[in-house]
């Protein structure tokens, strides 16, 4: 398959590269690690005018502590970000999902922000042109319809990053840049749910930096994935869950996090609700991960019936849930 | 060395320098002068009717420099035998699967050819499609094509004995449905070919292949040209497995292009292509019905197949008559009855894959474990109870002159530890077993033997000239090595021209595992009759007899006093001036019977040998996620004599990824309708190296009668055995049988829900 024809843009700066997106909108993509945007390019899903390359503003490649926190620049390789030593041993949960990513030559050349960023993806999206136009546009093309489910009324292409939902459980926030102007949202609000447009995020921004907060006391997390094989594949589910324990072993703290499930990451409040502020016990667990199997709508598009995915949530989120509350 | 010190050795093969460090060169790398590059326009229907193709505005296109649609294709249709002749390569009227070929397009780079394809409008008159083999059978079903009743292709029926007597005599008698999903190959390489046409009307052709000969006279029968004018050249090929053995629409296309066009067109294929207009494998619907002693022999086996065979034929005769092959090849069987049907669907073209979904075995491997259950009798024991040997005959009459399958069965449960893990493991983890015999070649008339011829230098070194194919086998370092043997040489001392159809003799080609057993007899022979002449010339030379002289290094020399000798390279020029210069011939015929034929006489010797083999699977099983890790395997194999033991295990290693595990577990196309939702590297799920359990090869050696140093062939153990020994640790791990393969996790969490209701 080959490329369609663009412009190759090579900012050196943060603001020279806002400056192309400012004057090229949405015929302007930002290229990263490009794992994801080249393959979508040659199904001819995007055919950007300009693709506007990042990997010279060296000033977005960062990892650093901050107030006991963490900064992480958008430019930093998955590869990157999993072997730095304030993340292993500070956020383990953060190491243990990028590791997760694909496959290591894949994590050694996608970022943070491109993963966070990852379009939604449907066995009928993600497609060549030729296999597409055997059938009519869906909702996530411009179409009317839904081809998972017929006569659907909504995009049901799934969201299946693994960074996400680990970085969701522990409070990211992200910090986005304009020309002239920058917001902080937390990282959820990253996700709308809606297939034409998954991200919140203006054709003229760029996600420059995730922020993590620092980790409260007793607290640690833990990330599952389900996939068919070793390596390679992305989630068919996912869980993360970060816990904090107080000195009495009282749950203080309690996020879960749920990918490839729904149409953006999901984060199961009632699982915070059940554990804050109680003995973790594991009939009170179960109760949780029966909250994420409530919560989870997986559509049968990315491979492995819907079903089977929906109860695979309750097991991973047992185990998530388990696994954070024994690191600790 | 004497002959036979260097066979039997653990060498680096030939070709392995060039792979490793990227020098060899497959069809996609190659460029000629004034090469064009072309790309087909397939169909986005199932089953349409072709109304109109309008191709102006492509032919307008600067840089267009041939289209081509069925009209040039003059009708002409392919099919592996003269009865099943049904697919216009390049159809005029009506496109039968999504992915079908219906224009084609030669430019000056690729991206033109592609602009061009969207220029081309097709009015089609879309038809009712059918999609699953047992629909089509049905009344009122779509036809697919006007001359088959009910989408029935091919129809094997095979009855030998009292089938029907015998089932009430047997003490037990078991029914069970069992079935398999089609595969995918997905070689590392995706299709390719190149194809050159001069103006003296020569066609060359480079595109991976099983066999240059068989490609060279389908497409000089397809473009009504002489044999001689057509050549299909020797290229690297990366990675087979049944899938390169037919014809495909691809170099016919490419030829109709390049005749055009008056020059050299090439065409690579992307993934998507590669996946659904090359070849798929066969899924199966199988019917088992088995009757036992008491004592768990074999009294009546009776099976009916149901194959998807896609929209055409290819080789629908062999596909349908190989779940019974399998069964006759490995177990004395007495009375049996078989039905396999071939059915036409609107879904892309199956083919040979790792001998037919000969792994899956028809269900039969499992089922022998869950009659020996029944009876309480070891699974293992009830194998060894109805395994043939040498010197018996198979029920349709095949005689087996070496068998290694009780050998294989006792290594196998020896070493992986049988006897203390089968029954006794705790919940959750299991060991199982698998056994088969598996024909080493088959009937194909002309076509199934091999010559090789061996030329020498004035400086001693030579040059052999085989046809045999390698896709990957070592097949190459395979005849090297038996040459060089014989010949007291070192294998880089030997060249090899081999697979170019024009200048290599006939050879059978990479099929049904005959490669060492007939390329490596004619290889042999060539080397042997090299020898004679070299002895024969230098016994002038040496004053003794060439029973007296032997010849090694270089050298011939009189074997009691060795300081008499001549160096090889006198000996050639000697012959030279002579007239009489050395060049060994050899050539091998395997002793079959060739009336046998798939559908009208399935009797007689099917092969000139048999090989054997037998693994063993461990697996564990997570059973809250259903998800089976196969950890490790232990194959024992009988290739008869393991010419080169590393390249045998690689083999039975390789086998055990491919079609092994993978296919057992994991593989499996998704569907919407005529249009495949997963055909992509990403989402059709091959295993990765952190998938492959640790794997222990055993070679078994039962130095056949025939085989070259008694070589048979060493492929297909892995593959052919993984499926029953999957299923059955499957079974031993958490007691409940799963019929329908793949074993995905959901189909092994409902088992454990349909079994224990309250989980």
């Amino acid at each position: 398959m080959r490329l369609p024809s663009f412009e190759h843009l090579e900012p050196r700066s943060l603001e020279e590269a806002l400056g192309f997106l400012a004057k090229h909108k949405e015929q302007a993509k930002i290229i990263a690690g490009g794992t994801e945007l080249l393959v979508c390019m040659k199904h001819g899903l995007l055919a950007p005018a300009y693709l506007v390359n990042l990997k010279a503003v060296r000033e977005l490649d960062f990892v650093s502590e901050d107030d006991g926190g963490l900064r992480i620049g958008a430019l930093t390789r998955l590869s990157t970000l999993s072997e730095t030593p304030a993340v292993r041993e500070r956020f383990p949960v953060v190491a243990q999902a990028a590791e997760m990513v694909a496959a290591p030559p894949l994590q050694a050349m996608g970022t943070v922000a491109g993963n966070l960023c990852l379009n939604t993806r449907c066995f009928y999206y993600n497609q060549s042109s030729f296999w597409r136009q055997a059938r009519g546009a869906c909702y996530k093309t411009g179409g009317d319809r839904c081809h998972v489910v017929k006569g659907g009324k909504r995009c049901l292409a799934t969201y299946q990053g693994d960074i996400a939902p680990a970085l969701i459980a522990l409070g990211a926030t992200l910090r986005m840049v304009s020309n002239g102007s920058e917001r902080e949202i937390p990282l959820a609000e990253l996700y709308t749910g809606k297939g034409r447009r998954p991200l919140a995020l203006e054709p003229d921004e760029i996600v420059a930096e995730v922020r993590v907060p620092a980790p409260f006391d007793g607290m640690a997390g833990d990330y599952q994935k389900l996939r068919l094989r070793g390596s390679m594949d992305f989630p068919l589910a996912g869980a993360a869950a970060v816990l904090s324990r107080n000195g009495s072993g009282v749950c203080s703290r309690a996020r879960v996090a749920l990918t490839a499930v729904g149409t953006g990451p999901l984060v199961v409040e009632e699982a915070t609700q059940l554990l804050e502020g109680q003995q973790v016990t594991e009939d009170l667990v179960a109760q949780a991960a029966e909250a994420a199997y409530e919560a989870a709508r997986p559509a049968s598009n990315v491979g492995s019936d819907a079903s089977y995915r929906r109860k695979m949530v309750r097991v991973l989120t047992r185990r998530a849930i388990l696994n954070a509350w024994r690191k600790e | 060395m004497a002959e036979g010190e260097l066979v039997g050795q653990r060498v680096v093969r030939i070709d392995s320098r060039a792979k490793a460090t990227g020098e060899a060169r497959y069809t996609a790398d190659l460029t000629l002068p004034r090469m064009l590059h072309a790309k087909v326009l397939r169909s986005p229907h199932a089953h349409a009717r072709i109304l109109n193709i309008d191709t102006s505005k492509a032919e307008r296109l600067p840089g267009v420099k041939a289209v081509v649609t069925g009209k040039d294709a003059a009708g002409v249709k392919w099919g592996v035998f003269r009865y099943t002749r049904d697919q216009e390569l390049l159809p005029a009227e009506k496109v039968r699967y999504v992915g079908e070929d219906v224009a084609a397009v030669a430019a000056l780079d690729e991206e033109t050819a592609l602009e061009a394809l969207s220029l081309i409008d097709v009015e089609y008159d879309v038809l009712p499609a059918v999609f699953d083999p047992l629909e089509a059978m049905q009344e009122g079903a779509p036809q697919i094509h006007d001359h088959v009743e009910n989408n029935v292709n091919i129809h094997v029926p095979i009855e030998v004995g009292d089938v029907d007597r015998a089932f009430q005599e047997a003490y037990l008698v078991r029914e069970d449905r069992f079935s398999d999903t089609e595969y995918t190959y997905c070689q590392t390489e995706p299709y390719a070919v190149l194809v050159n046409y001069d103006s003296n009307g020569n066609l060359e052709i480079w595109t991976p292949n099983a066999s240059p000969h068989t490609k060279a006279k389908a497409l000089s029968n397809l473009l009504k040209m002489p044999l001689a004018k057509v050549k299909v050249r020797k290229i690297s090929t990366g990675g087979a497995f049944g899938g390169r053995s037919d014809i495909f629409p691809g170099e016919f296309i490419a030829a109709l292009l390049a005749i055009k066009a008056g020059r050299p067109v090439k065409m690579v294929y992307t993934r998507e292509e590669s996946f659904t207009s090359v070849r798929q494998a066969h899924s199966m619907v199988v019917d088992l019905k088995t009757g036992v002693t008491e004592d768990g022999r074999f009294l009546a086996n009776e099976m009916k197949v149901v194959l998807d065979g896609g929209a055409y034929s290819s080789t629908g005769p062999i596909a349908v008559s190989v779940p019974f092959l399998v069964w006759e090849e490995t177990y004395r069987l007495h009375n049996v009855r078989f039905n396999g049907y071939r059915v036409f669907t609107n879904k892309p073209v199956r083919g040979m894959y790792r001998c037919h979904g000969r792994s899956f075995m028809g269900g039969l491997g499992m089922q022998l474990d869950m009659i020996a259950e029944e009876l309480s009798i070891d699974p293992a024991e009830i194998r060894l109870r109805n395994a043939l040997r040498t010197g018996e005959t198979q029920v349709t009459g095949s005689r087996i002159i070496s068998c290694g399958l009780t050998e294989a069965i006792e290594k196998a449960t020896e070493t992986s530890g049988w006897k203390e893990k089968r029954g006794k493991l705790p919940y959750s983890r299991g060991i199982g077993m698998g056994a088969s015999g598996m024909m080493v070649g088959f009937p194909m008339g002309i076509r199934g033997g091999s010559a090789a011829l061996l030329k020498f230098n004035e400086d001693g070194g030579c040059t052999l000239i085989s046809g045999v194919v390698d896709n990957g086998q070592g097949n190459e370092s395979m005849v090297v090595q038996i040459a060089a043997d014989v010949l007291g040489m070192k294998m880089e001392d030997i060249n090899l021209v081999s697979s170019d159809s024009e200048i290599t003799p006939l050879d059978q080609g990479a099929y049904s595992q005959a490669s060492t057993f007939v390329s490596g007899n004619a290889a042999r022979g060539a080397a042997v009759d090299a020898r004679e002449q070299i002895l024969n010339i230098a016994s002038d030379m040496l004053d003794a007899t060439p029973g007296e002289l032997d010849l090694k290094d270089g050298q011939v020399f009189v074997k009691h006093r060795p300081e008499w000798n001549v160096w090889l390279g006198k000996v050639i020029r000697k012959a030279l001036l002579d007239n009489t210069p050395v060049v060994g011939r050899g050539s091998y015929m395997p002793k079959v019977d060739l009336r046998r034929e798939w559908v009208s006489n399935p009797k007689g010797q099917h092969a000139g040998t048999f090989s054997f083999g037998a693994v063993v699977a461990e697996v564990e099983v997570d059973t809250e996620t259903g998800q089976v890790r196969v950890t490790n395997v232990t194959g024992a194999h009988d290739c008869g004599f393991a010419i080169n033991p590393m390249a045998v295990e690689g083999q039975l290693e390789g086998s055990v990824a491919s079609g092994g595990v993978g296919a057992s577990l994991l593989e499996e196309h998704s569907w919407d309708g005529g249009q495949m939702l997963n055909a992509t590297m990403l989402e059709y799920k091959v295993p990765l190296s952190v998938d492959m359990p640790q794997i222990t090869p055993i070679i078994v050696e039962t130095v056949d009668p025939e085989g070259p140093f008694g070589a048979k062939e060493a492929g297909l153990a892995g593959s052919m055995n993984m499926f029953q020994a999957v299923g059955n640790a499957i079974y031993d791990a958490l007691g409940v049988w799963i019929k329908e393969f793949p074993i995905t996790p959901d189909k092994v969490l409902q088992a454990l829900e349909e079994k224990d209701p309250e989980s």
